[in-house]
């Protein structure tokens, strides 16, 4: 039940939202399809879709979550339509990039197949806790998962992560 | 080993290309301020009672001011002057009955299930409606303490024992019965009480006019002490059966 009940004066708000949170949005967005221009255009809907349902949200003060969500549904929507090109590219990981032959690019390059091989559900927590910066809270708040559920996938992601380094090592 | 490979994800994730049109940022922000007004600032619950006030029946709202107006008409100008209280006892119910119905149209109209996703908890909407009524039934109340008090000679603690004991009672007893019946029956069985209760006074003005003594004070205080209880205890018990989601609704 909304309640357009008191509503005061607070031209600017949706605008402040906006600047606040359109980069992270768009990184998540480009981090789940790996797509610049149609990343930018779920970003776009993400907000769009925001506002509209910004009366019925009960804590709109903190919006982070809901956008979060919002997006998040708009790419796993958007993964389900698309498919990869072809059956080297990743169907939903960090297509590997190796521009020189150091180390580091190497290591680079090893950590993203091994990131490739977790479970979607363990990347995507894995790009909201070292991509997006998020807290464990904020994360089991977008997810609907309790808070050691997070916890217990980020360590079990690392340990996977770990453990694949090694071999490749 | 740990640190480093959290530090390697997160340079693993800074690579991303920078925002490939930022025209469309501007036609957002245009599209954000065509969206005013924007977005609800309060949301205190004292917000959401002045709210709810606004969705109180307008036809309670005049049965309860006639009531008071019939009231005001019998005890001034109809009434022998030490009659003037025989109407407060059957009349104190009356008025929580019309307040019950207003405070229990969640479950008579099976909205409960429709109210469980508001912006406040279901507590907290029954706990403004049940403000809203006990508002009302108290000015109610008092104005026909101060109607009969104009007309009679018995004191004004008399009056007011007189007026909130049936009050109390009525209210005790409407939400014992709301909270046993949740669903579209309660509203009968409160107004059955309610009529009961009122007739009960209404008799006994005529049939026990011992009970209006000044040697039944004593008894008129306890019943008001244990009406009074009741009726917290049921309040209580309503509060605390709301935080349990779906015990609350009676699923048809």
């Amino acid at each position: 039940m909304a309640y357009g009940g008191e509503f005061s004066d607070h031209a600017g708000e949706f605008e402040k939202i906006i600047a606040a949170y359109y980069e992270d949005i768009y990184k998540f967005c480009f981090r789940k399809i790996r797509d610049p221009a149609e990343a930018q255009d779920l970003t776009q809907d993400t907000f769009i879709r925001f506002m509209d349902a910004a009366g019925t949200y009960v804590d709109i003060e903190k919006p982070k979550a809901l956008l979060y969500t919002i997006a998040r549904n708009l790419c796993l929507n958007w993964l389900k339509r698309a498919r990869p090109v072809s059956l080297d590219e990743p169907e939903n990981g960090i297509a590997p990039v190796a521009d020189d032959f150091s180390d580091e690019s190497i290591r680079k390059v090893y950590l993203s197949i091994a990131v490739s091989a977790l479970p979607d559900d363990q990347q995507e927590i894995l790009i909201l806790r070292y991509g997006q910066g998020l807290k464990i809270g904020e994360i089991a708040e977008i997810l609907g998962l309790s808070r050691f559920q997070v916890m217990y996938q980020i360590r079990s992601a690392l340990d996977r992560l770990r453990k694949n380094m090694r071999k490749e090592d | 080993m740990k640190q480093n490979l959290k530090k390697e994800l997160k340079q693993l994730y800074s690579d991303v290309p920078p925002i490939p049109d930022s025209r469309k940022i501007a036609d957002l922000m245009a599209q954000a301020g065509s969206k005013a007004p924007a977005l609800p600032r309060e949301s205190s619950l004292l917000w959401f009672i002045r709210t709810q006030i606004r969705f109180v029946n307008r036809k309670f709202l005049l049965v309860q001011f006639l009531l008071i107006c019939l009231y005001g008409f019998l005890t001034t100008a109809v009434l022998q002057d030490n009659d003037a209280f025989l109407l407060l006892v059957p009349f104190a119910p009356i008025a929580v009955l019309l307040g019950t119905g207003e405070f229990s149209r969640s479950f008579y109209c099976n909205m409960t299930e429709l109210e469980f996703p508001s912006r406040f908890s279901l507590t907290q909407i029954l706990l403004a409606r049940l403000l809203i009524a006990a508002v009302i039934d108290m000015l109610s109340l008092s104005s026909m303490l101060l109607f009969t008090a104009m007309k009679t000679y018995l004191t004004f603690g008399s009056l007011i024992l007189y007026g909130l004991v049936p009050s109390l009672l009525a209210a005790a007893g409407a939400l014992f019965l709301i909270n046993r019946s949740r669903g579209g029956d309660a509203r009968y069985y409160v107004s059955a009480y309610c009529i009961t209760l009122s007739a009960i006074g209404a008799i006994s003005l005529t049939a026990w006019p011992a009970w209006y003594n000044g040697a039944a004070t004593a008894v008129w205080l306890l019943v008001l002490a244990v009406s009074a209880m009741a009726f917290a205890a049921e309040v209580y018990k309503l509060l605390r059966d709301c935080s349990g989601w779906l015990e609350c609704a009676k699923l048809q």
